[in-house]
């Protein structure tokens, strides 16, 4: 990977108009852990960052690593427990409930269990018109055909329109679930590991639809995965999430070919590269990722970093800016103490 | 002679509206202490192909045809009595998707092991703890007497996983076979497993079959792969050459189906659907979403022949041998 060419500067300019900004949010869940004490689940735990007009933002990490609940909470499915939230100018953080399902249309999800996601009981045409009835944005006379209009837009044949959705395939029943999140004109869509259930051949369909809508739509994603992949050819910035924080936010090329935090390294050297066949070994951090509800005080993955030092475990680490629009929340690294290389070289000492 | 043999093995569903053949004639060797993967997308009959093996397939599944040898023992013909004592979790043991489902949840998975160790290899208790301790570290879990009194609930995905190879390996089986081992795992947890399960291949000899729809993650541990479409082996061979060189047009387009980063354009994609097998189509199943088609593939079934640069391919029409891979040798 290192010898490929420098890695390509963002295609987004950082003056495009900031459509979703989140500052120091957090997302607390209490649990019962005994008869009278109550803990809670870190789940997003003090996240910033800006999305802009047009971008498509991968958010990526672990299961576990908060990636999804941010996911909801950006979008108000859930509230957070502390920070802000705006949508465009908009403070959405303390919007009313009415205010809230007037700005709904502009803020879609779409969600990773197709058939989940969708009414049993409803006819997908009626899945897919039920956002424009429910929020007066068309007529009723011409549902029918802006339906129809959906079908078509993500390859879905008009025959399948009174269909139910167990009468699907899983790839057909999320292309309802992408048409269903379309009909009221999103500006910003959360798309929550929407490819994952689906086999390699109906998986690649559904990723040159998404590529095809983001192009022509002028749409503001944050595509959530646990599929480096996907994310690599899909997004155009990543966020990398460890233990409820971001601990890496930059390009998506220089987070793929020139990681900066060690943790970053690591998942990217678990990523196949072009040579499926290249068995060397990777670079693996020891130990488990721990529990979100007794997170390391300090920087969160200092007890599995190889790269350790005793100013990690005193002190919490925030996003500092690398280069260009790439910030790392690791002092050493932000400090040019440790590099891409030196993941390279600690993954070739590991392979003998 | 290989360890494991199946010939010809046909596997149906009898469902209401008729006849299922999931499996059409399958035939597969596995050599002592090899990987072989089998690869496929939903449907394609790779997992329906190990629980035909080991028969543990469920109503309304039935192997209607076919032989399963084991050293020249022909499991198919055994009686259930027999499969029990002498076969599965003896010479053949197998690990599921969901490990902590598999596994026993009102039970400690010490109590899990020893269970196993004193019915299976008639130990003692102290001895069954002892050697209960030596699998868990054999599998890389860290204070293993303290992880002997957790339940399952309280191990993560890949822990899981690592106290069902446990399980699996208490009998030294000399074929394990892998159900999709790492679906649902972190990718990190992901390679974990694996260079576990090369590492106990090495170590035991045993041989392995992985049932994988991650072609990725193939690569990483098999020595051969066979590609399944629609319940009939595509092709078959060493890993290097089918990734180098794929000849079967869906080896080809699966294979080109990959996102990856930097990719411009949109990624190469396989028009159509997988058939339904209650009325598949004629000749070769994949004909009518195959770019590569002639007029005889509809009509009459490819047999699984050799090509080079050395698998076996069941197509009229092959992808051409790759010029690098030709001009390597």
């Amino acid at each position: 990977m290192a010898e490929r060419a420098e890695a390509q500067t963002a295609p987004m300019a950082t003056s495009a108009e900031a459509m979703l900004t989140v500052e120091n949010l957090f997302k607390h869940y209490p649990i019962k852990t005994g008869a009278f004490r109550t803990e809670k689940v870190h789940a997003v735990d003090g996240v910033s960052l800006t999305v802009r007009r047009g971008e498509t933002l991968g958010l990526v990490g672990e299961s576990g690593c908060g990636k999804s609940t941010l996911g909801r909470v950006v979008l108000r499915l859930e509230e957070p427990t502390a920070g802000t939230l705006r949508f465009r100018d908009i403070d959405l953080t303390n919007l009313g409930a009415r205010e809230l399902r007037r700005l709904r249309p502009k803020l879609q999800m779409v969600f990773q269990d197709p058939l989940g996601s969708l009414n049993p009981r409803m006819k997908v045409s009626q899945t897919v018109g039920e956002p424009l009835l429910l929020h007066g944005l068309a007529p009723s006379g011409e549902i029918r055909a802006r339906v129809r209009e959906l079908f078509n837009r993500v390859g879905l044949s008009d025959e399948l329109l009174e269909r139910y959705p167990h009468e699907l395939s899983g790839g057909q029943q999320q292309r309802v679930g992408i048409a269903r999140a379309l009909a009221p004109n999103p500006e910003v869509m959360v798309l929550d590991e929407p490819t994952s259930a689906l086999d390699v051949s109906v998986q690649a369909k559904l990723i040159n639809l998404l590529r095809g809508l983001k192009q022509d739509l002028d749409l503001t994603q944050v595509f959530i995965s646990h599929d480096l992949s996907v994310i690599g050819y899909l997004t155009d910035r990543v966020a990398v999430m460890y233990l409820g924080q971001i601990v890496e936010l930059g390009p998506t090329q220089e987070i793929f070919l020139k990681p900066r935090h060690p943790y970053t390294g690591a998942l990217m050297s678990a990523v196949p590269g072009d040579d499926l066949l290249d068995r060397r070994t990777r670079l693996m951090l020891p130990g488990e990722v721990p529990s979100p509800i007794t997170p390391p005080p300090a920087c969160r993955l200092a007890p599995r970093c190889p790269f350790v030092k005793d100013r990690c475990r005193e002190e919490k680490q925030v996003l500092r800016p690398v280069s260009a629009n790439h910030e790392v929340a690791c002092w050493r690294a932000a400090a040019g103490e440790i590099s891409t290389e030196d993941f390279e070289r600690s993954r070739l000492a590991l392979d003998v | 002679m290989a360890l494991l043999e199946v010939s010809d093995l046909r596997t149906s569903f009898f469902l209401r509206a008729g006849e299922l053949r999931v499996l059409d004639g399958v035939s597969l060797e596995v050599e002592a202490g090899e990987v072989l993967g089998l690869a496929g997308e939903t449907g394609s009959g790779k997992s329906v192909t190990a629980y035909s093996i080991i028969r543990l397939l469920k109503q309304p599944g039935r192997v209607v045809g076919g032989q399963v040898r084991l050293d020249g023992r022909d499991l198919l013909k055994l009686k259930q009595s027999a499969l029990e004592q002498d076969i599965r979790g003896k010479e053949i043991s197998m690990i599921f998707q969901s490990p902590r489902e598999a596994l026993n949840p009102v039970m400690t998975v010490g109590r899990q092991l020893t269970q196993v160790l004193e019915i299976r290899r008639g130990m003692n208790k102290q001895d069954a703890h002892r050697e209960a301790v030596k699998l868990l570290e054999s599998v890389h879990i860290s204070d293993p007497e303290r992880r002997l009194s957790s339940y399952p609930h309280q191990l993560s995905g890949g822990m899981a996983q690592r106290i069902m190879i446990a399980l699996a390996l208490a009998c030294h089986p000399r074929l394990l076979i892998a159900d999709e081992p790492t679906t649902g795992l972190d990718v990190t947890t992901q390679y974990q497993i694996v260079q576990l399960l090369k590492e106990l291949r090495d170590r035991t000899g045993m041989a392995i079959i992985l049932i994988t729809h991650d072609l990725a993650l193939a690569a990483q541990i098999c020595d051969r792969i066979a590609v399944l479409y629609a319940g009939r082996i595509a092709e078959v061979g060493p890993i290097a050459n089918i990734f180098n060189s794929p000849r079967h047009p869906y080896t080809s387009a699966l294979l080109a189906s990959r996102p990856r980063l930097g990719l411009k354009g949109d990624i190469a994609t396989i028009a159509g659907n997988v058939p339904n097998l209650m009325n598949p189509p004629a000749g070769c199943r994949f004909n009518p979403r195959c770019t590569n088609a002639l007029e005889v593939c509809s009509r009459v079934q490819p047999p699984l022949d050799p090509m080079e640069p050395g698998q076996r391919v069941a197509c009229h029409n092959p992808m051409p041998v790759r010029q690098e891979v030709a001009a390597r040798g």
